[in-house]
C-alpha cells in the first residue's frame, strides 16, 4: 500500500505539467491568524478548548522548480488563553520553531504545501517552557505574481503535537514568496 | 480558483464552528461556595525562634477581609476562617480557641487540621477553598512554621512546629473540591511540584531537559490544587506601608485582588465589603492563577529572576504550577 502510494506520487510529479512561472531560489514570510483547538490528553471538563492564534514563517532557504518547492525557516508564533470555561482554561504561549516545507504545484494557481517542524513554547504568564513537534498542509492559491515574487492566500491545517494535548490549527493567511535571481519557466 | 472558494471557507468554517460549539453549548458547571483559611503568625511569643515578623498578621486581617469581598462581589457564598498568632501571650487560654469562621483562632498545627477538617466535612466538589499562609518557611527545604502551644514553663521545639508541603498538601487534597494554597514564606516554591509536562525557566534546565520532558513517560493531570507562592528558592521580603508592614508578595497580591490604593493605614481599613475595589489582577471577566501571578511579578517591589540572559541577584521570584491549564478562581 505505501509503495503504491509512493510510486502514485513519484509519478504525479514526473506527469504533471510545469506549472510555475518563477523558478530558483526564493526567500518567503507566511502570516497566518488561526483557531487553535486544543484536545486533551487528560481528563478536562470539555473535550476541546478554543483559542486565537498567529504565526508568522519565514523561509531563509528555499528553492523552487516547475514543479515543486522546497524550504527550511523558522517560525514564530503566539496563541492566546483558552475561552474561559468552568473552573480552567488553557494557558497561551508563544513559540519559537524550525520548520522544513515541501511544496507541489498542482494547477497554475493552486498548490499544495507540506511542513513539519519543532518548536520551543514558553508559556506567557509563567516561566514554563515545553518542546512539541507541529505538521502542517497548506493549500494555496496564487493570485499575483511578476517575475521577483508570488502572493498566495493560504489556509493552512496544522496539528500542534504537544506532550499533554494535540491541537488542530485552522487559519487563513499570505503567503509573500520573493526570487532574488529569478529565473522565468514555461507556462503551459 | 473562485468556484471552489465558496466549498472552500465552507470546508473550513464546519470544523470551527463544530469545535468552538463546545466552549457554547457545552453545559457550564455551576460554582460552588468558597472557603478561605487565612493564616498570620508574628512568632512573638516564641523563644526559640526569635525571628519575629510584622508583616504576617496585617498580611492575614487584610486578606481575610479582601476575600469576604471578591468572593460578595462574584455572587458566591463565603465562609473564611483567621488563625492568627499576635503578641507574646503564651497561656492555655491562647492556644485553645474555638474552630469558628470569623473569629480569631490560633494558628497550631492541630488547630489548623482542624479547621480543614471542619472545611473537608462541608466542602462540595464545585466549591473552591483557598488557604494563604504569611510566616517562617524553613531553610532550604521551605517547611512552614506554624504557631507553639508551650506555656511559659515547657520547652519549644522547632521540628514539632513544621509543617511539610507533603502533610499540608496531604490535608488539603482531602477538602473536596478546588484549591488554591498561597504562601508568604521563604523557600516556598519548594511546595511547587515539577510539571510533567513543562519545566520553570526559574531553575537550570537545558533545551535537552525540555525535549527529554516531552518523551518522558510521565502523564499530565490537571492539578485540583494550585500554588502560588511568594519565593521559589529564595528568601521572601517584608516591606513598610501606611505605617505597617507585609510582605511584598502579598502586599501585591492585597492590590491585585482590589484592597484600597493608596494602602490604608491599620486604624483605617475597610470594614465593609464595598470598600474594597474590583480586582485590579481581572483579566477580562475572570480572575485566575495566572493573572494573579503575573500582576505580582509585574508589580512586586523586589526584583524577579527577569530572564535567562540577565540574571540578578537578591531576588523573590513567585512561582506557580507548570502545565497546560490556568485555574478560574472567580468570575465577576
Amino acid at each position: 500500500m505505501r509503495r503504491t502510494a509512493c510510486v502514485l506520487i513519484i509519478l504525479l510529479f514526473a506527469i504533471s505539467p510545469a506549472f510555475s512561472a518563477s523558478q530558483g531560489q526564493f526567500y518567503s514570510v507566511s502570516l497566518t491568524p488561526s483557531l487553535y483547538f486544543s484536545i486533551p490528553h487528560f481528563e478536562d471538563e470539555i473535550p476541546v478548548r478554543t483559542s486565537a492564534g498567529f504565526s508568522a514563517s519565514l523561509d531563509l532557504l528555499g528553492y523552487q522548480t516547475e514543479q515543486a518547492s522546497v524550504s527550511i525557516g523558522f517560525q514564530l508564533g503566539t496563541v492566546t488563553p483558552s475561552i474561559p470555561f468552568g473552573t480552567y482554561r488553557a494557558r497561551g504561549f508563544t513559540t519559537i520553531g524550525l520548520q522544513a516545507k515541501g511544496g507541489w504545484n498542482i494547477t497554475p494557481t493552486f498548490s499544495l504545501t507540506s511542513q513539519i517542524g519543532t518548536e520551543i513554547n514558553i508559556y506567557k504568564h509563567i516561566e514554563e517552557v515545553f518542546a512539541s513537534f507541529s505538521f502542517q498542509v497548506s493549500p494555496q492559491f496564487l493570485f499575483m505574481e511578476n517575475s521577483e515574487y508570488q502572493l498566495f492566500f493560504t489556509t493552512p491545517l496544522s496539528v500542534h503535537l504537544r506532550k499533554e494535548i494535540t491541537a488542530i490549527q485552522v487559519g487563513v493567511g499570505f503567503r509573500y514568496q520573493y526570487f532574488p535571481n529569478p529565473k522565468q519557466g514555461e507556462q503551459q | 480558483m473562485s468556484r471552489h472558494l465558496p466549498k472552500l471557507i465552507l470546508l473550513l468554517l464546519i470544523p470551527m464552528l463544530v469545535f468552538s460549539s463546545c466552549e457554547l453549548f457545552w453545559e457550564k458547571p455551576i460554582e460552588g461556595d468558597v472557603y478561605t483559611v487565612t493564616i498570620g503568625i508574628d512568632y512573638k511569643n516564641n523563644d526559640t525562634y526569635k525571628d519575629d515578623l510584622d508583616g504576617t498578621v496585617p498580611d492575614a486581617r487584610e486578606l481575610f477581609l479582601t476575600f469576604d469581598s471578591v468572593t460578595s462581589k462574584s455572587d458566591r457564598n463565603w465562609t473564611g476562617y483567621l488563625l492568627v498568632q499576635e503578641g507574646d501571650a503564651r497561656d492555655a487560654d491562647t492556644f485553645n480557641t474555638s474552630i469558628l469562621a470569623r473569629s480569631d483562632i490560633y494558628p497550631s498545627k492541630t488547630n489548623l487540621e482542624q479547621v480543614l477538617n471542619t472545611i473537608k466535612s462541608t466542602a462540595k466538589s464545585n466549591d473552591l477553598t483557598i488557604l494563604t499562609y504569611s510566616g517562617h518557611g524553613f531553610n532550604p527545604s521551605g517547611e512552614l512554621i506554624l504557631a507553639h502551644t508551650k506555656t511559659v514553663t515547657e520547652t519549644i521545639v522547632l521540628d514539632e512546629l513544621k509543617l511539610s508541603p507533603t502533610t499540608l498538601l496531604t490535608w488539603m487534597s482531602e477538602i473536596p473540591g478546588k484549591k488554591l494554597v498561597i504562601l508568604d514564606s521563604c523557600f516556598s516554591g519548594h511546595f511547587v511540584d515539577q510539571s510533567s509536562s513543562s519545566l520553570s525557566l526559574v531553575y537550570e534546565n537545558s533545551i535537552n531537559d525540555w525535549f527529554n520532558q516531552y518523551w518522558s513517560n510521565e502523564d499530565y493531570t490537571i492539578p485540583d490544587i494550585f500554588l502560588l507562592t511568594a519565593a521559589a528558592d529564595t528568601e521572601s521580603w517584608e516591606i513598610s506601608v501606611a505605617g505597617h508592614k507585609h510582605g511584598d508578595f502579598t502586599l501585591t497580591l492585597l492590590e491585585g485582588l482590589g484592597w484600597p490604593d493608596p494602602h490604608p493605614t491599620i486604624s483605617a481599613n475597610p470594614t465593609t465589603v464595598d470598600a474594597v475595589s474590583q480586582p485590579r489582577a481581572l483579566k477580562g471577566s475572570v480572575l485566575t492563577v495566572d493573572s494573579l501571578y503575573s500582576y505580582i511579578k509585574d508589580h512586586q517591589t523586589y526584583p524577579i529572576r527577569s530572564t535567562l540572559f540577565w540574571p540578578r541577584t537578591n531576588v523573590q521570584h513567585p512561582m506557580t504550577n507548570g502545565g497546560a491549564m490556568d485555574m478560574i478562581l472567580f468570575r465577576f
